[in-house]
């Protein structure tokens, strides 16, 4: 028995120094802040100063449990649904408002997180995480496997809502991560830059598509990178951590992307939800210098494409395959 | 000049009668293009010569089925002790099962399954494929199989159809199949397009099924989800074939070139799947050279010498190298 408890032991340590190992972050995007953080980082680090968490997941959510210290933004006042139907990242003063009653200052390190379940739950973070770039604030990451992660390794959680100052942070729109229509119809006919469609083959490919989205199919040309392929989720009930960056490498090539690292990709989806994992992947794991999310996605390209043609059953194989 | 408009006339009437009596009666030309439907089925269920496959399970036969059809849930494929694959049986085998089913060399053979999703008509697919392998090619799929056939308030029964036995003799189209040394041959091979009929999240090799042995697929080869060929569940829908344009425009767009004489290998995990896409490349689009990879991943992912390439869509595999 007591053997049992020491071989235990032991295992239990070789565990937390291969985890301490992990645990600081292995890669640094360019303004030198990791694009994820793990749960022990974040454990460790929860009560830093410069340390903001931001919980995005619903209300009722955050205040059933948390992360202990974490204030909520919801992702729904992130991306809020607007009067026309479409989901588009709000104006600078609303978000700086929305920042500092955080408690957000300039210098504050965000660290987002939502559920870790799905690569829906995933996508949430990633894209509140693109949305903190988008509005210029360099130092944010994303907890790698969300809540759920958190929550599977046993980690302390609080219902207890904490008392920050309202912070100094200031939203200012940085517009070489945005991509409008203009700039997607541009592309469509002129070419220039890679776009890339995050939603599953499904709706890509133009069998099924999404309730509220007009039409079937994708941007004429765009290539198909499912979110879905760049987690774990799913699979033997795994957290929604994301994959090695090698294989992450391997995807983006496999989906055909250059390896040239200045090329210019323009990530969509129905919303924008999903591109905004796509744009943590691309832009701060790989080094993709020029990646930019189309925020109003399918759901405005249908409504604003006119004359623009939308591709249906085709994989945009272009040029054909050649050996 | 009025004799001319007169006689333009005629020739114009007389095409649109044969049109209509081929329409009416269109025994030859609904075998020749593969599918028939709801309609001519019941119009023609007590046609001399006319043999119904049922392709689903037993209890479903037991509990209802079309009156005349034949329980003939196979086994079209079978596996050994290594479970190498679902091949297809012998063809003596098949000879004797088929006899058993009441069919002969000039029998109309009209199959049909579920009917709910494309993975249903996938069975009839492969019965159909079995019967092409064998040189019986006086065949069709009942287009939204029994699913449709219920929704239209057509006559079902629980009676059993006891068939005569027939007396069918086979004659093999061996190139219908392709084996894994042939595949290996013809791997990476210019002027041969494989084509993985499996789900796109099976063919990037995100996920698989527990059966199969390694992740990916088979390097270079195109992707036509078998999934897609059908409208089964959508908004209810029986798995009614997409339309034949449709599904030319689909052929295009995953990259098989137009050529009819095209050279093509269908794949999918246990080469069910893979018989939809040569039901749909062979029968429906016309390709002349499609042959079925038998063992499929199932066999190919136990075999160090197959090259099987993860993390990336097949058609960029050559262009990445």
């Amino acid at each position: 028995m007591h053997k049992i408890i020491q071989g235990n032991m032991i295992c239990l340590l070789v565990m937390v120094v291969l985890a301490s190992a992990v645990s600081s972050p292995g890669w640094v995007s360019a303004a030198g802040t990791a694009p994820l953080v793990s749960t022990d980082w974040l454990d460790k680090h929860k009560s830093d100063k410069a340390v903001v968490i931001v919980d995005v997941r619903s209300d009722a959510n955050y205040g059933f449990a948390h992360i202990p210290n974490a204030v909520s933004i919801p992702y729904t006042e992130l991306e809020p649904k607007s009067t026309t139907g479409l989901f588009v990242v709000p104006g600078e003063k609303k978000l700086t408002e929305l920042f500092q009653k955080a408690g957000i200052n300039k210098n504050s390190h965000v660290v987002v997180y939502a559920h870790g379940n799905t690569v829906s739950d995933a996508s949430k973070a990633g894209a509140s995480y693109w949305i903190f770039k988008a509005m210029g604030h360099k130092k944010v990451s994303m907890l790698n496997g969300g809540f759920t992660k958190w929550t599977f390794e046993g980690r302390v959680v609080t219902n207890k809502v904490p008392n920050r100052k309202r912070g100094n942070i200031v939203a200012k729109k940085d517009p070489s991560i945005f991509a409008d229509f203009h700039e997607v119809a541009r592309v469509v006919q002129k070419g220039g830059a890679i776009l890339m469609d995050a939603r599953n083959s499904v709706q890509y490919f133009g069998h099924e598509k999404r309730a509220d989205v007009p039409c079937y199919g994708h941007i004429p040309g765009a290539i198909n990178l499912p979110a879905d392929f760049l987690t774990h989720a799913g699979i033997n009930r795994a957290p929604a951590t994301l994959k090695e960056k090698k294989d992450l490498q391997r995807m983006v090539t496999g989906v055909g992307v250059p390896s040239t690292k200045s090329t210019t990709i323009i990530v969509y989806c129905n919303t924008a939800q999903l591109a905004g994992l796509n744009y943590l992947v691309l832009k701060d794991m790989l080094g993709y210098r020029n990646v930019k999310v189309y925020d109003g996605s399918m759901l405005e390209y249908c409504k604003l494409k006119g004359k623009l043609p939308v591709e249906i059953f085709s994989w945009s194989i272009n040029p054909p395959k050649k050996l | 000049m009025r004799l001319k408009i007169r006689l333009t006339i005629a020739t114009v009437v007389m095409t649109a009668v044969l049109i209509c009596a081929g329409l009416v009666a269109p025994r030859q030309s609904s075998a020749a293009n593969g599918l028939v439907t709801i309609e001519w089925l019941s119009k023609h269920l007590n046609d001399k010569g006319l043999i119904i496959l049922d392709v689903r399970t037993f209890p479903k036969y037991i509990k209802s089925h079309i009156p005349g059809a034949i329980r003939a849930f196979g086994p079209w494929q079978v596996t050994n002790a290594d479970f190498i694959g679902f091949m297809t049986p012998p063809v003596e085998q098949l000879e004797n099962m088929l006899r058993g089913f009441g069919v002969s060399n000039d029998s109309l053979i009209i199959i049909y399954d579920q009917g709910m999703t494309s993975s249903d008509t996938s069975k009839s697919a492969r019965a159909l494929w079995t019967l092409h392998y064998l040189g019986h090619t006086k065949c069709a799929i009942l287009n939204g199989g029994f699913n449709a056939w219920e929704q239209r308030e057509k006559p079902i029964t629980t009676q059993p159809a006891v068939p005569m036995t027939g007396t069918f003799k086979a004659k093999v189209v061996s190139n219908k199949l392709i084996t894994l040394d042939e595949v290996k041959k013809k791997l990476g091979k210019k002027n041969c397009w494989f084509v993985d009929l499996r789900q796109p999240h099976e063919h990037f090799g995100h996920e698989k099924k527990s059966y199969i042995s390694r992740f990916g697929h088979l390097r270079g080869s195109l992707l036509m989800p078998s999934a897609y060929m059908t409208i089964g569940g959508q908004d209810f829908s029986p798995a009614y074939l997409r339309s034949k344009d449709k599904l030319r425009h689909m052929a295009a767009g995953c990259g098989i070139p137009s050529d009819p004489n095209a050279e093509i290998v269908v794949y999918s995990n246990t080469g069910l799947d893979a018989a939809l896409g040569y039901f749909v490349l062979n029968e429906i689009l016309g390709y002349k050279n499609v042959r079925l990879f038998d063992g499929s991943m199932l066999e190919a992912s136990k075999d160090k010498d197959v090259p099987i390439t993860r993390y990336s869509w097949g058609w960029n595999d050559y262009r990445n190298k």
